[in-house]
């Protein structure tokens, strides 16, 4: 029963974290229809340039989080200037591929700077256990709940009121209504990949100031895909569901089936998971069923 | 389509013709011989380097009509590579069946694995499709690794070279023969696959799906063949990788970031053509090697002061710069040029 | 004031749909720009508003001028800030937004927030069923509604020149008189000026100062909205009224009795 409870708590704040990242996925989808499989890159590479700021440089936690934020602004305006915009209106199959190539990109430039592999984050939460009824919870998965309902916040308070975010929105309904309106619908594009990748990186420190840094982030990245998948790609009630079914599948599985299976059950649960929704259900909860052009 | 000058179709079979000229058929003939004359002169080394490209061009050919023809995005073709090397490695090295069943068992199951993941296909386009061959790819991975009893896991499996009617090959000249027999072999039958009507049916589901199925193609049938036939070609490319270049099997030669490379060799070379794939495959293949084998280790002895690996970081760096600036730059690949080489040099001079 | 001279739009790169249109529009007035299926009324408002590099079409040849300023090579959010706005053809709102955000989409490129709330007033003035459905997902409102929000919309942009394609589009007579009613007291009260694209030649003509008709991708007919409205051709082509005022049979238009006189 303790057991139960652990590992449902774990689940459901991992997959809050895997939410966060999953809607940064969304966010783009929705507003430019391209499809950011770097998405798993990208926490690893946030992961690691926090790693960076706060080992390898002594700055102050807090200072080395806004310089986080700051890098992840500006790297995701530079993706979209310079990657995505000169293929805006190519095929589906390019803008994929793009950022396929922008994905192993990306991993060979973490192998570049951050040869040895594996580290750990400065702590950034505090770390004794807390007993919730029986259950012995870390408090880091907690807080990584809590961070992440936090943004959850700030971006529907975001995406309700201010005008950009309104104008977001707008451009995933209707994209040339949008441009008629005379918004720049470009600049809409570098904000959906700012915002994106504010969300990996917050995600990506999460994760790794629980698990520490490693390329398994890329897989944890990847887990996010089942978010979308099950969530449905267009929704972002359907990613911040998704999340935490995600992750309390895959810690349950990880903990009742792993004696009966292989080992290593808990990593593959997301991917079989795709596969499931694939098959039964292929747009997803929430997902609007869509012809889409290849 | 440009034809040589004075070169007019009278018939059907002359238009289906893959070479139409006596300088083709000679040019043909002079690549055969170069591709038999050539090893004898080059060392181990480039040996080596002309049989990973061979086998590559193998699998490269399935995912192209996949992809280039059929418009099934798949990124999980080193998945599909994997389960063809483990069943020839296990078919022949546990049950002690012959190479050559061994290898088109391979390709067997791989093919049949590529129908199962492809049944989303009937479904789902595009993204979708593409996410659902990753999970193939992590799933078929996983169960590679963990099932060690069977696939040696993480340990790896040690494969026995290839063997013909007790023929064994065992040198790289030897080894590149048979490579080289199989993918010209594989090469011919996906250009000609290309061509008949399974072909055209796979370009008519790949520019659009709806429209086909109105026209009475089966979707069902040609989607799952498209996946089916693809993945085929990996498996056996799959099965060579196991006897003729690595020997041995490790789940980390088949990992995602291969899978994104086979992605980058087709659309470097150009989606949806025969030589493209060749193209690509050859401009991979020699990238890495040139890479790895000199770039790296002349990198690391140079540079001592950063932490060691970090050299490793350079291939990947720059095969993501590659692809990303062909897309960006040269979205129809190598192929797209080399035709248009092509026709500048049958109109010649009057090439405009 | 608006003036095309002698534009060419090309579509692809090989599709000319447009072959040399000359038109005017003065401040303040109403303009029609009327013509059957496929003459190329949307595309020529898309030439203007600069919309057309989206479906990568392009004006090939002759010059769009905007007071004293060239905009045929501009992007649309350039045009957008000189004060031209376009509301597209069918009823494209965004459907997972309340009409009141709709709405705030269309001031997008305002930044002084007294003014926006005043011109949402002044829209809510205009059209008071909007009011009541502010707070309504536009999706789930009626066509006519749908198109209110449409034109409100345009109208929040404090436009100098709004361009209407088709808002009489799938909707009931009652509703589009209403409607014109409404765009020409915009029209009159916030001197905008107006060029609207529609079908329903009458409705049109009875709120216009001018018109131009258009058939496959050339003016063939401008004048007067009173010059027009007598046109027998605009009546028997356009209004469906023969020469006598009665309507038409339509069995005798297949005897092509009368052939339009500008061809
Ligand atoms: N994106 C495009 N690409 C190619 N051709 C186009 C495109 N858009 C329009 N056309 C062609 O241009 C011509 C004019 O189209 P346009 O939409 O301007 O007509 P319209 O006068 O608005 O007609 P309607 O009253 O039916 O809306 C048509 O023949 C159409 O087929
Ligand atoms: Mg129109």
């Amino acid at each position: 029963m303790a057991d139960l409870l652990q590992y449902t708590i774990t689940g459901i704040t991992v997959g809050m974290v895997y939410s966060l990242i999953a809607m940064g996925f969304v966010l783009i989808w929705k507003s430019s229809g391209v499809a950011n499989l770097a998405l798993g890159q990208l926490v690893l590479l946030f992961s690691w340039f926090t790693y960076g700021m706060l080992a390898q440089t002594g700055l102050p936690v807090w200072l080395g989080l806004v310089v986080v934020v700051a890098f992840a602004l500006l790297l995701g305006w530079i993706i979209e200037r310079f990657v995505l915009r000169p293929l805006i209106a190519q095929p589906i199959l390019s803008l994929i591929a793009v950022t396929l190539g922008m994905a192993y990109f990306i991993e060979g430039l973490c192998t570049f700077i951050w040869p040895w592999g594996v580290d750990v984050l400065p702590r950034l939460f505090p770390q004794d256990p807390i007993r919730i009824g029986t259950a012995v919870v870390s408090q880091e998965y907690l807080w990584a709940a809590g961070v992440s309902l936090l943004l959850f916040g700030a971006l529907s308070l975001y995406f309700k009121y201010s005008r950009m975010g309104i104008a977001m929105r707008a451009t995933a309904d209707d994209q040339m209504a949008v441009q008629a309106c005379g918004i720049p619908v470009t600049r809409i594009f570098s904000r959906s990949w700012m915002f994106a990748c504010v969300m990996a990186a917050v995600g990506g420190i999460l994760m790794s100031s629980i698990g520490g840094i490693s390329y398994g982030l890329v897989e944890t990245g990847m887990k996010s895909f089942s978010v979308v998948i099950l969530g449905g790609l267009d929704s972002f009630l359907g990613a911040i569901i998704a999340g935490p079914i995600i992750g309390l599948a895959e810690n349950l599985a990880g903990g009742y089936l792993t004696a009966y299976t292989w080992p290593g059950v808990k990593e593959i649960i997301p991917f079989i998971i795709i596969i499931i929704v694939m098959f039964i259900k292929p747009y997803g909860l929430f997902g609007e069923s869509r012809i889409e052009r290849i | 389509m440009h034809l040589p000058a004075g070169i007019r179709n009278y018939t059907y079979a002359q238009d289906m013709a893959i070479f139409r000229t006596k300088t083709q058929w000679v040019m043909f003939g002079g690549l055969i011989v170069l591709l038999a004359v050539v090893p004898l002169l080059m060392g181990n080394y480039w040996l080596s380097i002309f049989n990973i490209i061979g086998i590559t061009i193998i699998a490269a050919m399935g995912l192209n009509l996949l992809t280039g023809y059929c418009g099934q995005l798949s990124i999980g073709h080193a998945g599909f590579i994997a389960v063809g090397a483990y069943t020839s490695a296990i078919l022949t090295g546990q049950y002690g069946v012959p190479f050559i069943i061994g290898m088109l068992g391979g390709g067997l199951i791989a093919g049949l694995t590529g129908v199962l993941f492809g049944i989303p296909s009937l479904r789902v386009k595009g993204f979708y499709l593409a996410i659902s061959t990753i999970a193939a790819q992590f799933i078929i991975m996983w169960v590679i690794s963990q099932w060690g009893s069977v696939t040696g896991g993480y340990i790896g499996l040690n494969v026995s070279p290839a063997e013909i009617f007790g023929f064994q090959f065992t040198s790289q000249l030897s080894k590149y023969y048979l490579i080289m027999g199989i993918c010209v072999i594989a090469v011919f039958v996906a250009k000609n696959l290309a061509r008949t009507r399974q072909g055209r049916a796979f370009v008519a589901v790949r520019d659009n799906d709806l429209a086909a199925q109105v026209m009475g193609i089966s979707l069902f049938r040609y989607k799952l063949l498209a996946f089916f036939v693809g993945c085929f070609f990996a498996g056996i490319s799959g099965a060579l990788l196991a006897h003729c270049y690595y020997g041995f099997l490790n789940p980390e030669f088949f990992s995602f970031k291969e899978s994104i490379l086979y992605v980058g060799m087709i659309i470097i070379g150009g989606l949806g053509t025969t030589v493209g794939p060749i193209f690509g495959v050859v401009f991979v293949r020699l990238l890495e090697r040139l890479i790895s084998l000199e770039l790296v280790p002349f990198l690391e002895s140079t540079v001592t002061a950063l932490p060691s690996g970090w050299a490793s970081g350079v291939t990947p760096m720059l095969f993501g710069l590659v692809i990303v600036l062909f897309l960006i730059l040269e979205p129809r690949g190598v192929a797209h040029r080399w035709q248009m080489f092509k026709n500048s040099y049958r109109l010649w001079p009057f090439s405009y | 004031m608006l003036k095309l001279n002698n534009i060419e739009v090309t579509y692809l790169n090989v599709i000319r749909v447009i072959h040399g249109v000359s038109m005017i529009v003065p401040d303040g007035q109403i303009v029609a720009l009327l013509g059957g299926n496929g003459a190329g009324k949307s595309t020529t408002l898309k030439a203007i508003s600069g919309l057309l590099h989206v479906e990568v079409g392009k004006v090939t040849d002759g010059s769009i001028y905007w007071d004293e300023t060239r905009i045929d090579e501009k992007g649309a959010e350039d045009i957008g800030r000189l004060g031209i706005v376009q509301a597209l053809e069918g009823r494209r709102i965004f459907g997972h937004l309340t009409a009141e955000e709709n709405l705030l989409v269309g001031a997008f490129n305002r930044s002084n927030r007294g003014q926006v709330r005043d011109d949402m007033d002044m829209v809510y003035h205009y059209f008071p069923r909007l009011k009541d459905l502010r707070k309504n997902t536009a999706g789930y409102l009626s066509g006519g509604e749908q198109q209110m929000v449409v034109i409100g919309r345009a109208m929040m942009a404090a436009p100098k020149m709004m361009m209407l394609d088709e808002p009489s589009l799938g909707l009931a007579p009652m509703l589009v008189e209403e409607i014109y009613e409404i765009i020409k007291r915009f029209n009159r009260e916030q001197k905008t000026s107006v060029l609207i694209v529609e079908q329903n030649v009458r409705v049109a003509l009875s709120i216009a100062d001018y018109g131009y008709v258009l058939e496959n991708g050339r003016v063939v007919l401008d004048g007067s909205a009173d010059f027009l409205k007598n046109n027998e051709d605009v009546k028997e082509f356009y209004m469906g009224l023969s020469a006598t005022g009665a309507k038409k049979n339509y069995r005798e238009l297949k005897h092509y009795k009368r052939r339009k006189r500008w061809l």
